[in-house]
């Protein structure tokens, strides 16, 4: 079942076409990579198919529009958001209940302390319960966001640049994560982030965006240097770090030279 | 001090003003999180231009005022909302507009017999017991409204757009909060006055933000220091024969000055 589609998307902010005629679909269960250059219109996609920015064409979630998919709590959300104020008075375990609230009306389930508790162990960040959220590190708020959004049940995930504030470790724990969620919990993860090199290791599909939609498919497209050209302009030079993951992986620069 | 709370006109001021400290105990939390602390200002002083509208037209002044607050906190809501503006530049507009307005329509009134500095800081020890009946009304709804959607609009002064993914009705709460400081403002004019609201409506939750990371006591602190600062300002009001709402203001400032200099959060983490 498509559990995302988006049909000739086009996005104006303030007359300035942001996002042009933009189509693809995600299968549900999968993760895409949303990648391209700051300023490309990753985030205004990601807005767009929540409802919060005006656009034009088509965007279904489990066939729904996106209003109705919300009400039906169908979706998550992680913004791109470093660090929350430190002195809002939440602390982590009511965070995590908050996601669990839905619609208009409703109480928590009577059973939602032992919810939240294996959600947070989930994240492994259980014994932080009772800690104010915002006195967390970027990277533990990120663990105990994904539990807040793993509390409200939603079949398919959007995150927005989620390694923003991390270090490079946690980074890698952090994406380790999506990776358990996506498999355990069969939650489609949608993902924006600028950082092609890292996320190429975790995800099932790329969609290379830059104002228009250059590349849709196999995340392999870090590797052609005619696509990266197009992407992300003439002038980058990509350096590509090379883990357990790659295959065929080489460090390009965009002017077409290869080198291995 | 007992034959002072046996007195009936303390009575109606006690018991009105613990109506009006639990609701805006209530809304300064939200008040202070949502970084809306100028709303007050802006919604009270737009009511002032209804008052004097009704005062011209010879209506209940009060009915009048409360069109204006809804009207000037839905200006408000929906500038801010929208995003054009910062709602401080909104409410900067609008209240100053709708005093100017106050000032012209008291202009073309021949009633000289209104006691306009009444309305501007209050009076809580000279209230009816229409003016009574009507706080508990209206502070009863507002607690019905609140408590139905508490949790929601804590989630919703977290994050709007988080609050919205999750599918609660994120403008719906916005607006019905204005509402509610609308209906608090205007029932807050004969007690503490145009002027003094805004108070009421910041200092009692600005007191519970330095002491606790909990929202749930944040809501209760508050409340408790908003009765605080009304029976206390009562109290030295009659004793010191001050006037009673800039006496509950001035309370109120100095516990936030006091806990204030103490910082009780900054020195711990839960």
């Amino acid at each position: 079942m498509k559990a995302l589609e988006v049909k000739n998307l086009t996005v104006k902010i303030a007359g300035k076409v942001i996002i042009e005629n933009v189509s693809f679909d995600v299968v549900e269960g999968e993760i895409l990579g949303i990648v391209g250059p700051n300023g490309g219109g990753k985030t205004s996609l990601i807005r767009a198919i929540l409802g919060f920015l005006d656009y034009t064409g088509e965007v279904r979630i489990f066939g729904f529009t996106p209003s109705e998919a919300k009400k039906k709590g169908l979706t998550g959300y992680l913004p791109q958001k470093s660090l929350y104020d430190p002195d809002f008075p939440v602390k982590v375990r009511d965070l995590v209940a908050f996601g669990m609230m839905k619609s208009w009306f409703g109480k928590l389930p009577s059973n939602w302390k032992e919810k939240v508790r294996s959600y947070l162990s989930m994240v492994n960040m259980e014994k932080w319960e009772n800690y104010p959220f915002g006195k967390l590190s970027g990277g533990q708020q990120q663990r105990v966001s994904i539990a807040r959004v793993l509390a409200g049940e939603p079949k398919i995930v959007f995150l927005d640049e989620p390694n923003t504030g991390i270090d490079v470790v946690a980074q890698e724990d952090f994406y380790q994560l999506l990776m358990k969620i996506n498999k355990e919990l069969g939650v489609t993860i949608v993902m924006v982030s600028h950082d092609i090199g890292v996320i190429s290791s975790y995800i099932h599909k790329t969609a290379c965006l830059n104002r228009v939609l250059h590349y849709h498919g196999e995340p392999v497209c870090i590797t052609d240097p005619e696509l990266l050209r197009r992407v992300y302009g003439s002038g980058a030079d990509m350096i590509l770090i090379h883990d357990e993951n790659c295959e065929n992986c080489g460090s390009v620069n965009v002017k077409g030279e290869e080198r291995k | 001090m007992i034959e002072v709370l046996a007195l009936p006109f303390m009575q109606k001021a006690i018991l009105a003003g613990s109506v009006l400290a639990l609701i805006t105990g209530i809304l300064s939390v939200f008040i202070v999180l949502k970084k809306l602390s100028f709303i007050g200002v802006g919604i009270s002083h737009t009511a002032f231009g209804g008052v004097a509208l009704g005062i011209l037209l010879g209506t209940n002044p009060y009915l009048t005022a409360m069109a204006f607050a809804l009207i000037g906190a839905f200006w408000i809501g929906g500038i801010g909302r929208k995003g054009s503006l910062h709602a401080d530049v909104s409410i900067g507009i609008l209240f100053a507009t709708a005093m100017a307005l106050g000032v012209i329509f008291l202009g073309f009134s021949h009633n000289y017999n209104v006691d306009v500095m009444g309305y501007l800081f209050g009076n809580i020890l000279v209230l009816t017991s229409g003016d009574v009946f009507a706080s508990i009304i209206i502070g009863v709804v507002s607690l019905i409204f609140i408590a139905l959607f508490f949790k929601r609009m804590f989630f919703a002064a977290f994050d709007e757009e988080l609050a919205d993914v999750n599918g609660i009705p994120t403008a719906f709460l916005y607006y019905l909060f204005l509402t509610i400081v609308s209906f608090t403002v205007v029932i807050s004019i004969k007690m503490v006055g145009i002027i003094l609201v805004s108070a009421l409506l910041v200092i009692p939750g600005a007191i519970a933000f330095l002491i606790t990371y909990d929202y749930k006591l944040m809501v209760l602190l508050s409340i408790i220091f908003s009765i605080m600062g009304i029976y206390l300002g009562l109290l030295f009001s009659f004793f010191l024969n001050l006037p009673s709402g800039a006496t509950i203001v001035v309370t109120l400032t100095t516990l936030f000055l006091v806990f204030f200099l103490i910082q009780p959060k900054r020195r711990r983490i839960t």
